[in-house]
């Protein structure tokens, strides 16, 4: 145990250095580097180094069937487990890697006025399970060489009805 | 020995701070606010020359900020990869404090955000009118898009749809005079075009989608479109001409769509697949009289 004075004298050192603590950004915004959620220990990005956002490239990353058939998929499949009061946005944010495959998953929840909210957990596990079997993505390319990148899929729930699946 | 326990736990104590947090001990207090806001400004341009989102970017917009918390434009690039990378939470205090400190430029900013990235039509037409309002006798340009095209889409995707073609027809009207209709936005016509076929007033649509068409790389989605309008009109040859254009050029990538989002509207393959699927029906029934008489 540190004993009170030491911490006394390191506060007057720093005071008197006129020290401040400031936001230490040490990678890119959105690059997820530890999955929270259950996760496939096998995935792995293929280049750890660098994790594009989905948009870079002549082609930006999407599922390979296409933005219908994902819509499709969800809206046929989605469940509010008779909640009917929620209203908000869920993101499940991932990296694809340059195989197409999805892993380390990252979920975040906020409510219709953006702040940080929780959903009922029966919801949010049954649509983290749909988006798990997605398997199938088109990553970035750059001149035919294909690269990780992060992705994020955002449900709009309206009064526990699914209303748009975001971007 | 208690002096080598206190020195190193001293030490000890230094480099758990170090790891953990970053430190700074830049003070701008001897500058004049002037200064401080030029200075800000500058870093806010040497941001912008870098990757967006990437850690020195953000380092420099952050610094931008310290130095003049009033830099209302690095606040809200300091929003925008939270925005793209799906962290709203974040994007939304950035944004929020933008706004607080100079609304007149980015409220409209934040009505295309919720326009195109949380389809809140409703939310979305609160700042462009407030946006207006503060920028009276002027049609504002958030994303470089007219604010009344903005105001238009927000009414469609609400079902308004007379005010939809109001602000649409506002919008035609003032670019072509300002700069001609060569340099219109042709997708106003898809919208207009759709909003005649919701209300049954199909030749309306035909002329709306005809007219986008004739801009220099139209669009696939005027040609589906009018192929679905000739298919309500059982004219089955034009439906089929158009349907077949309009593949083409979907397959050229030469159609309506959003970057970093979804395109209102936007159409698919699988809509294409869909109507020619319905055209094979259609005109397999006009055959099978002709065959039987």
């Amino acid at each position: 145990m540190v004993p009170r004075i030491t911490i006394f004298i390191l506060l007057s050192f720093f005071i008197s250095c006129d020290y401040y603590i400031v936001k230490d950004y040490k990678e890119h915004v959105g690059l997820i580097s530890k999955s929270e959620e259950s996760d496939n220990p096998d995935f792995n990005p293929c280049f750890k180094e660098k994790i594009f956002p989905y948009y870079y490239g002549r082609q930006t990353a999407e599922y390979a069937k296409g933005k219908d058939v994902l819509s499709n998929y969800f809206h046929e499949h989605y469940k509010n487990f008779g909640n009917t009061h929620e209203s908000g946005f869920i993101t499940f944010r991932f990296i694809i890697n340059c195989k197409g495959e999805a892993g380390n998953y990252e979920i975040r929840q906020v409510g219709l006025d953006f702040k940080k909210k929780s959903f009922n957990r029966e919801t949010v596990d049954y649509l983290f399970s749909l988006v798990k079997t997605l398997q199938d993505w088109n990553t970035v390319e750059f001149f035919g060489d294909k690269y990780d990148c992060f992705y994020h899929l955002t449900f709009k729930i309206t009064n526990g009805e699914l209303l748009e699946i975001l971007p | 020995m208690s002096c080598l326990r206190f020195c190193l736990s001293i030490i000890l104590v230094c480099i758990a701070l170090q790891s953990c947090v970053k430190l700074s001990n830049e003070r701008y207090n001897r500058l004049t606010i002037d200064e401080r806001r030029a200075l800000s400004a500058e870093y806010t341009q040497l941001a912008k020359r870098l990757e967006m989102g990437s850690a020195k970017n953000m380092q420099l917009l952050d610094k931008a900020v310290r130095i003049n918390p009033k830099n209302d434009l690095a606040w809200r690039e300091l929003s925008l990869p939270y925005l793209y990378a799906g962290m709203y939470e974040e994007w939304n205090q950035h944004i929020v404090k933008a706004i607080e400190l100079n609304a007149q430029a980015w409220q409209a900013w934040r009505g295309y955000d919720r326009l195109f990235f949380f389809r809140d039509y409703a939310g979305a037409l609160f700042d462009l009118d407030a946006s207006d309002t503060l920028t009276r006798n002027q049609v504002d340009y958030p994303q470089n898009i007219s604010v009344d095209y903005l105001r238009g889409l927000c009414y469609f995707g609400l079902k308004d749809y007379d005010k939809s073609v109001e602000y649409f027809q506002s919008f035609v009207q003032d670019e072509t005079i300002k700069l001609g209709e060569g340099y219109l936005d042709e997708s106003v016509f898809i919208y207009l075009g759709l909003i005649a076929i919701r209300q049954n007033k199909l030749k309306t649509a035909i002329g709306y989608f005809q007219r986008g068409n004739k801009f220099e790389e139209s669009f696939a989605d005027f040609n589906f479109h009018l192929a679905k309008v000739y298919c309500i009109l059982d004219e089955t040859e034009l439906a089929q001409k158009e349907l077949d254009i309009a593949r083409n050029k979907f397959e050229d990538n030469n159609r309506l769509r959003g970057y970093r989002f979804e395109a209102i509207e936007q159409i698919y393959l699988s809509d294409i697949d869909a109507l020619q699927e319905q055209l094979d029906v259609s005109t397999q029934l006009q055959e099978k009289p002709n065959n039987q008489s």
